[in-house]
């Protein structure tokens, strides 16, 4: 047969569609990242992209290779049983892939590669790798510890929420806060946010920036939701929501659910918890603390208070007993007194007038002793010269006339002198 | 001695209130009389505090009147 000099489409289309089968016979393990992803009627469509490698300055995101990709419904199903949940979490916009692919060319629906397995592992490795890299800027740029320095306020009443409604979570968290033990009013202003999927890091941030410019109303900001594996959270790992969070101007606690790893928000945030629940305690604590302070300087004034009163009833008790004191001695000494006159003193009296008595007594019986009389009477005599006693012979002359006085009688005698 | 009521205290300021009663109490001589005024304002600052913990910005603002 002649070759014809044109071809209809569809001859060109099939005559393709056989090269690329005899070229492409094997499967193919490829890298990409899914871009979009739909399902329909049981199978899954999706656009595969290769963006320029980031590092390169503007260049940067741009994309160089495009293709598109299915999974067939029949595939589906053992790919689910072999990757189980983590399947829904690999098939996300934005995530990079290790995809096994047929290469399909169809007359009508042009090029496909048909999906028939992927690597889990590719792309955790992948997310690690960027973590890492998110991870050293977020240092480098001095966000890590940003907003652990904001201040956080002795008392959390006024909390804003960035959380889904329909999350448990949530649920929980209210719950645990409007239940609390102590009595405390906390009120809360949820500001809705997806928790999981596409949308997380443009409406958390969205929610962080919209906090920002009402800072004055809040005392604190907390992100929370439920559970969920590596994956799932993997939202919480991006450079942009670290960045708000870093950069809010009131103190960030996460209490996003997971059990082992911490995303990159726990790090940059200013508490990191583990579920929802452990926020609300948090938080209730903290205002407990406070509560103890104030009842702990209630106790301190008290007993201060308690101890400047009794030192000045010492004061006063002492005062007192001194006065008492002196007073007792003072009457003491006034009994004494008394007690010399009454007792002592008429004694000392007697005493005094017996040895006056004696003196007098002696006194008399001296005088008696030496009065003339008694002299006389012991036989001395008195010899007086003209009526005048005389006491020296030298005064008496010849023929004087002496008078003797006797005990009893008197006599003249003339002096015969010798 | 007349209370204003009116300025609506924080709780950062009753917290510093009560520290200076504290401190005062601690290391000055304080005459009998001053003494029951620091403990009399001392009980505000901290009744103030435990039912502020436990009401919203509503129930305060009508609490201060």
């Amino acid at each position: 047969m002649e070759k014809p000099d044109r071809y209809t489409l569809f001859e060109l289309n099939e005559y393709i569609r056989r090269i690329m089968a005899l070229n492409f016979s094997e499967l193919l393990w490829i890298t990409c990242e899914l871009a979009q992803i739909n399902e329909s009627r049981g199978h899954i469509y999706l656009g595969l992209v290769q963006k320029e490698e980031e590092g390169s300055t503007d260049q940067e995101g741009k994309i160089i290779a495009q293709s598109d990709a299915v999974i067939w419904a029949r595939d589906l199903n053992g790919l689910k049983t072999r990757l189980g949940a983590q399947l829904p979490q690999l098939l996300q916009s934005g995530i990079a892939v290790l995809i096994c692919v047929k290469v399909e060319y169809h007359e009508r629906y042009g090029l496909k590669l048909i999906i028939k397995d992927i690597d889990p592992a590719y792309t955790i490795g992948k997310l690690e790798l960027r973590r890492q890299a998110t991870l050293e800027n977020l240092q480098r740029k001095g966000l890590l510890n940003k907003n652990k320095q904001v201040r956080l306020p002795l008392v959390l009443q006024r909390i804003a929420v960035i959380s889904s409604e329909r999350a448990a979570g949530f649920q929980d968290f209210k719950k645990q806060l409007l239940d609390n033990p102590y009595g405390y009013a906390i009120k809360y202003e949820l500001l809705n946010a997806a928790m999981q999927g596409e949308m997380v890091k443009s409406e958390v941030v969205g929610r962080l920036s919209a906090i920002n410019q009402k800072a004055d109303f809040y005392d604190c900001v907390v992100i929370i939701r439920g559970g969920g594996a590596k994956l799932d959270l993997l939202a919480f790992d991006d450079a942009e929501i670290c960045t708000a969070i870093a950069n809010c101007k009131l103190p960030v606690i996460t209490g996003i659910g997971h059990d082992i790893d911490e995303t990159l928000s726990d790090i940059v945030a200013f508490q990191a918890l583990k579920t929802p629940t452990a926020v609300a305690e948090w938080i209730i604590q903290k205002n407990l603390y406070f509560e103890m302070q104030v009842l702990d300087f209630g106790r301190e004034i008290q007993s201060q208070a308690r101890n400047h009163m009794n030192e000045k009833q010492m004061e006063i008790k002492s005062y007192s007993h001194l006065i008492q004191l002196n007073a007792k001695n003072q009457l003491q000494n006034q009994h004494r007194q008394v007690d010399y006159i009454a007792v002592e003193f008429p004694h000392h009296v007697s005493k005094v007038l017996k040895n006056e008595n004696k003196l007098v007594n002696h006194l008399e019986a001296l005088i008696d002793l030496l009065s003339p009389e008694k002299v006389l009477q012991r036989g001395f005599s008195m010899t007086l010269k003209n009526g005048q006693p005389v006491t020296d012979a030298n005064n008496l002359s010849k023929a004087d006339i002496i008078e003797s006085v006797f005990a009893s009688g008197r006599i003249k005698s003339k002096v015969i002198k010798d | 001695m007349a209370k204003q009521k009116s300025t609506i205290l924080t709780y950062e300021q009753a917290m510093k209130e009560l520290q200076q009663i504290v401190t005062a109490l601690q290391n000055e001589t304080i005459g009998i009389d001053e003494l029951s005024e620091k403990v009399k304002k001392a009980a505000e600052l901290i009744d103030f505090c435990k039912s502020k913990l436990r009401s919203t910005q509503e129930d305060i603002d009508q609490f201060f009147e």
